[in-house]
């Protein structure tokens, strides 16, 4: 029996898709990348990130919620900061992988040495502060 | 006749905030004889989340805690500040004093025992 009576809002309005298309055209058609939201072994999940900026440095937010800090991979290459990571869960008897990865472009002149993440409460924060080249100066006119 | 403008009084703009709510992401988990709700909550710290059972109707209600510093400007946003809320409606009927809930990296897990009358019984055909 189903929990929810009924949902009066769409949760997620296209967890069922992927059954329906398959339901249709077959296993030939349906490309589990496709609709991904599809409860399967691998569930590939998407996430919010916000981006900060001030003089000093950038900060990037990303919700986690769920997921480990073992299990997030956080990489700045070419001024390119991603957030990628696999975690395994098992419920019950099933056993499910969430992969997820999300790129942000955060420009260069960071001080990739200071770099700090933190994770608490599902909320992954990244401080990626300049190089001191970078910052900006105020010159006096003598 | 008067030129003098009538002066109005001005009443003052209401200075209550809208509340607002979103509605979080949440995972259902069918257990032996219970159900495991999971509601993601990320940037609510422990403790700032309710969980109420209103007849059939489940609530959970979270308050935010982390809020976007203000020493930075935002370059692209795209996580609400708004608290959270979710609203249920239950077609099992639960044991309401059984109800317990945890709060696990930004999720929170409600378990929700099912009540002895809903569940299963088999019944000996003499």
């Amino acid at each position: 029996m189903k929990l929810i009576r009924y949902d009066n809002f769409w949760n997620d309005p296209f967890e069922d898709f992927g059954s329906t298309i398959r339901q249709l055209f077959g296993d030939r058609y349906y490309m589990p990348e496709m609709f991904s939201n599809e409860f399967g072994p691998v569930l590939q999940r998407s996430f919010r990130v916000d981006t900060f900026a001030n003089d000093e440095g950038y900060r990037v937010v990303a919700e986690l919620p769920g997921i480990p800090k073992e299990s997030i991979d956080v990489k700045l290459e070419n001024a390119i900061l991603t957030i990628s990571g696999k975690h395994k869960t098992s419920e019950g008897e099933s056993e499910r992988t969430i992969q997820f990865s999300r790129s942000v472009t955060v420009g260069d002149g960071i001080n990739a040495e200071k770099v700090e993440a933190s994770l608490e409460n599902g909320l992954l924060t990244i401080d990626l502060p300049k190089v001191e080249e970078r910052k900006p100066k105020a010159i006096t006119v003598s | 006749m008067s030129t003098e403008i009538a002066k109005r009084e001005e009443a003052p703009l209401s200075k209550v905030r809208q509340q607002q709510y979103v509605r979080p992401y949440y995972e259902i988990e069918d257990l032996e004889h219970a159900y495991e709700v999971r509601v993601h909550l990320p940037g609510v710290s422990r403790g700032n989340s309710s969980v109420t059972l209103d007849k059939d109707t489940l609530i959970v209600e979270a308050e935010r805690t982390t809020h976007w510093d203000k020493a930075f400007r935002p370059v692209h946003r795209e996580i609400p500040e708004a608290d959270y809320r979710l609203r249920l409606q239950l077609n099992v009927r639960v044991d309401e004093k059984k109800i317990s809930a945890k709060t696990v990296d930004g999720i929170l897990i409600v378990h929700l025992p099912v009540a002895e009358e809903a569940k299963p019984r088999t019944i000996k055909v003499k």
